[in-house]
């Protein structure tokens, strides 16, 4: 028996020597299999090799601000628990357990006991009440400090149980007290919250993750190898994921060709449909994984007169009273906007098939998307009409709309950088010349532009979304937000203040849901925006790369699992 | 001479302070600020101002440069706002690296500029120099960014012989010395290769003029006379006082091994100065963004200063009087 293994591990280094060829068999020399509950034998190891194009500025996750880097971080840290893909429930990570009192204002989480940080100390009750410390404090400026809002206690009972108390019911406890991985007191606990940004650990973090940093040149790479201590249903199979920092597309799509990357994340849509044909074809090995994505992109009609916005006067919510836009303040001419621009010649001209049609702002991966919702038809018919009513005028037949001596005609801005906002525009700007409205394009560079839309200084804006997994309106579409960054076109509608505050705390789903829809129909009769496409995310990633899931809550929701058969390794 | 590099050094200062006032001032007036870059509605407003306050960039403008200046002045460039750690520590890693790439593109370029300059003059109107000339001002007028696009297409993706950019391969830390020294020179092929041809064309061409100027003058006709060969007047005679102002060009390119090359670093993913730059301001990492400029403004007033000096020591009609006498 033992003679025959020997053999098998033998004839294996054989193989792979002889399709591995190349100085690195230092790495891979000894094959390690794992076998499955259902009986399938994985071999352990292999390098994953992503490419980025830009670095992330440190992998501390109460610090670093980008998807780029809470991707990474979440291989080196672990949060109480992952959610799952119906993003409502939940499956333990650190906390095995957890249960909410009777009156759903406590929730306590039971922890794992063997699960250590990078240098060997234990994870305890104590970082879970730190990393709460930390996440809450003003000092460290958390971008996703608000979540933690309804929080009022977190203590441990003893080192495996933690309690949160909140200070109110609502849908999205469980969320708010798991967002946000734990990260080590017994580091990081001396260090002044106003200092911590600027902490050597965030270079160089200790983690409890199933992988952890073992380099990182800036600007060039970051490896993570595997952690042997990590738990052992957690295990990882790969050895290594490397991250090459890659600042240009176009290299990028190279590198991913000529095989020196194995995955490109959000491959241009162009490029991705060619991938799909290639690779149906043979042509490739790179395999096209494409789901559901994050973000939407929009055209924001602005409710004020940007030339007449005064930041100074009337800065409270409740006096909050500007000049009206002279076109987008009637909501009847906003919907005619929508009405002239043909949202599905877009999506066909521009989208390569991986874009969605999108109605109101809950995007289709959440629990409270209505299929049902009503649709603003494609008509200039009726665009023309409702312009018309509204007293815009051809009245010296040049073309273009007038009233009051006024033409209408407006700018639109977009961030340069971004080939599809800019064709969209262009395709607008023609379907609005249609209907007698003259639209000029200006490009602005992305901090410029949304500091323009900070500051309400356009009339128009194509710009676009990032969806959090919780469903709420408030920071974009309500009055109490339209000082704040969000609300830009400045949208006001008591109706929607109230169906909105009252959705958020309902805690029946069904009832939610219903509430929330019903919000959703006020937006679209109001068209603060006109929403034009939801957009589907697509990775390729080479095919050697097994049991590979990608979905609406990332790349790497079950890195774990991805292995490589043996004899197709690279390195 | 002495005095000569300390007036010029003197007068230097005032005009590198003048300078980097005006960049601060631009920089601070552009819109958006760090914080900018977060549109995610997921981003707290209130967060905002905390970070601002954390910068400090909430104080008054007049405050902020006398904080900048106080401190840049003392040698403390501050914290990148967008990497989190010294300044210092940041452009020291770029520089670095900026200085492998762009001082080998240098060499390369003027040894190929200046030896084809040479070639190219002594057989003026002939094919050679026809062909070179071709060549040279196609090469000059390539965008580089098209350049290396196309090499890595044809060197990387079609041949497979040379990597797509970066500095090292994946796995650079398992090589043995010999592989890790052969595996940055691999990568070191293209972007040298793009950087050096455009500056060797353009320096190729200024060595020729010079070199034809040079050849036409009495003392080359006066060696001739005298029975010397035509490869002593030639590399000899001609060839020192025809590369003088190339030196000068040498001088001048100093500024450039330091600030990097931005498009070329972006293409082959080389992470020097030219993308610590762009990045710094796409990011209005101030901090960071000013202290490159000043780097660029020390080093174009030492590299012009380094020209004359050069400019001095290799031509015997140039001299720098100490105070009282005439140059």
């Amino acid at each position: 028996m033992r003679k025959s293994l020997i053999i098998l591990v033998a004839l294996a280094g054989v193989v792979f020597m002889a399709c591995g060829g190349g100085g690195d068999k230092k790495m891979s020399e000894d094959i390690r299999f794992v076998t499955m509950p259902d009986g399938q034998r994985i071999p352990q190891g292999g390098t994953l090799i992503v490419g980025l194009i830009s670095d992330v500025k440190a992998l501390n996750p109460y610090i670093s601000t980008t998807v780029q880097a809470s991707n990474i971080e979440s291989l080196i840290f672990m949060t109480l628990a992952d959610i799952n893909k119906d993003l409502l429930t939940y499956s333990p990570r650190l906390a095995k357990s957890w249960e909410f009192s009777e009156d759903r204002k406590t929730l306590t989480f039971h922890l794992r006991n063997d699960v250590y940080w990078a240098d060997g100390e234990k994870t305890t009750a104590k970082d879970v009440v730190f990393s709460h410390e930390v996440a809450v404090d003003p000092r460290v400026a958390w971008s996703a400090i608000r979540w933690k809002d309804y929080i009022t206690d977190v203590t441990a009972v003893d080192d495996t149980t933690v309690v949160f108390t909140f200070d109110r019911v609502y849908p999205y406890q469980m969320m708010d007290a798991t967002v946000g991985p734990i990260i080590p007191e017994h580091l990081l606990g001396d260090i002044k919250p106003e200092n911590l940004a600027t902490a050597e650990y965030n270079l160089d973090p200790i983690g409890n993750g199933p992988y952890k940093l073992k380099s990182w040149r800036q600007q060039q790479q970051i490896e993570l190898e595997a952690n042997p201590d990590y738990y052992e249903e957690g295990k990882p199979h790969l050895d290594r994921i490397v991250y090459r920092i890659v600042p240009d597309r176009t290299a990028l799509l190279t590198q991913l060709k000529t095989g020196e990357i194995d995955m490109l994340e959000n491959v241009p849509m162009k490029e991705f449909q060619q991938l799909k044909k290639n690779f149906k074809a043979g042509k490739t090995d790179i395999k096209p994984y494409e789901f559901m994505g994050r973000t939407y992109d929009y055209v924001a009609w602005n409710t004020i007169d940007p030339e007449k916005y005064d930041p100074d006067v009337h800065t409270t919510v409740e006096s909050f009273d500007q000049i009206p836009n002279p076109f987008f303040a009637d909501a009847k001419i906003r919907r005619a906007m929508t009405h002239a621009i043909d949202r599905e010649l877009i999506r066909e001209a521009i989208g390569y098939g991986l874009l969605v049609e999108m109605r109101g702002p809950i995007a289709p991966i959440l629990w409270a998307y209505d299929e049902s919702l009503p649709r603003i038809e494609y008509d200039p018919e009726q665009a023309r009409q409702l312009l018309s009513d509204a007293g815009w005028i051809d009245s010296n037949g040049d073309g273009i709309r007038d009233k009051d001596g006024r033409k209408f005609q407006f700018i639109m801005k977009t961030n340069t950088g971004n080939e599809r906002r800019e064709q969209a525009c262009t395709l607008i700007q023609d379907m609005l010349s249609k209907v007698g409205v003259k639209m000029e394009i200006r490009m602005e560079e992305g901090v410029t532009f949304f500091d323009n839309l900070d500051q309400k200084q356009f009339e128009a804006a194509l710009a676009g979304w990032s969806v959090g997994l919780k469903v709420d309106m408030t920071t974009t579409f309500h009055s109490r937000s339209v000082l704040d960054k969000f609300n830009f076109p400045s949208y006001r509608n008591p109706e929607f203040d109230r169906i909105n505050d009252q959705a958020k705390f309902e805690m029946d789903r069904e009832r939610a849901k219903e509430l929330w829809s019903k919000a959703q129909r006020i937006l679209i009769e109001d068209q603060p925006y006109t929403w034009l496409f939801y957009t589907k995310s697509g990775h390729g990633l080479h095919k050697r790369f097994k049991d590979v899931i990608m979905d609406q809550r990332g790349t790497y929701v079950n890195v774990r699992d991805w292995w490589v058969p043996a004899d197709e390794r690279k390195y | 001479m002495l005095t000569y590099v300390i007036r010029r050094i003197g007068v230097a200062i005032p005009m590198i302070w003048l300078g980097l006032t005006l960049t601060f001032f631009i920089m601070r007036l552009a819109p958006g600020d760090p914080t900018t870059q977060y549109i995610n509605p997921d981003f707290d407003p209130e967060v905002k101002e905390l970070m601002l306050k954390k910068f400090g960039l909430d104080k008054p403008l007049h405050v902020q440069y006398w904080r900048w200046l106080t401190s840049f002045v003392q040698g403390d460039f501050g914290i990148s706002f967008d990497r989190s750690r010294p300044v210092a520590d940041v452009i020291e890693d770029a520089i670095y690296n900026t200085l492998i790439l762009n001082g080998l593109a240098l060499m390369v370029a003027l040894l190929i500029g200046v030896v084809l300059g040479i070639f190219s003059a002594i057989k003026q109107y002939s094919k050679s120099d026809d062909v070179m000339t071709i060549v040279s001002l196609f090469f000059y007028s390539m965008p580089r960014f098209w350049l290396g696009l196309m090499l890595i297409l044809i060197f990387s993706y079609v041949l497979g012989w040379l990597p797509t950019g970066g500095m090292t391969s994946i796995n650079y830390e398992y090589m043995s010395a010999w592989g890790q020294f052969w595996d940055r020179v691999v990568h070191l092929i293209l972007p040298v290769f793009v950087l050096g041809v455009a500056s060797a064309a353009s320096t190729m061409r200024y060595m020729r003029g010079s070199m034809l100027e040079t050849i036409r003058q009495d003392f080359i006709r006066t060696a001739r006379a005298k029975g010397l060969s035509e490869r002593v007047v030639n590399f000899k005679h001609a060839t020192r006082n025809a590369i003088l102002p190339v030196v000068t060009l040498f001088g001048l390119s100093i500024p450039f091994i330091f600030s990097g090359s931005i498009i070329t670093e972006i293409v082959f993913a080389w992470p020097g100065m030219g993308r610590v730059m762009l990045t710094a301001i796409f990011a209005r990492d101030y901090p960071v963004a000013i202290a490159v400029v000043a780097i660029i403004y020390i080093m174009v007033t030492l590299g012009n200063l380094l020209a004359d000096i050069l400019y001095a020591a290799v031509d015997p009609r140039v001299r720098y009087g100490d105070g009282g006498g005439g140059e």
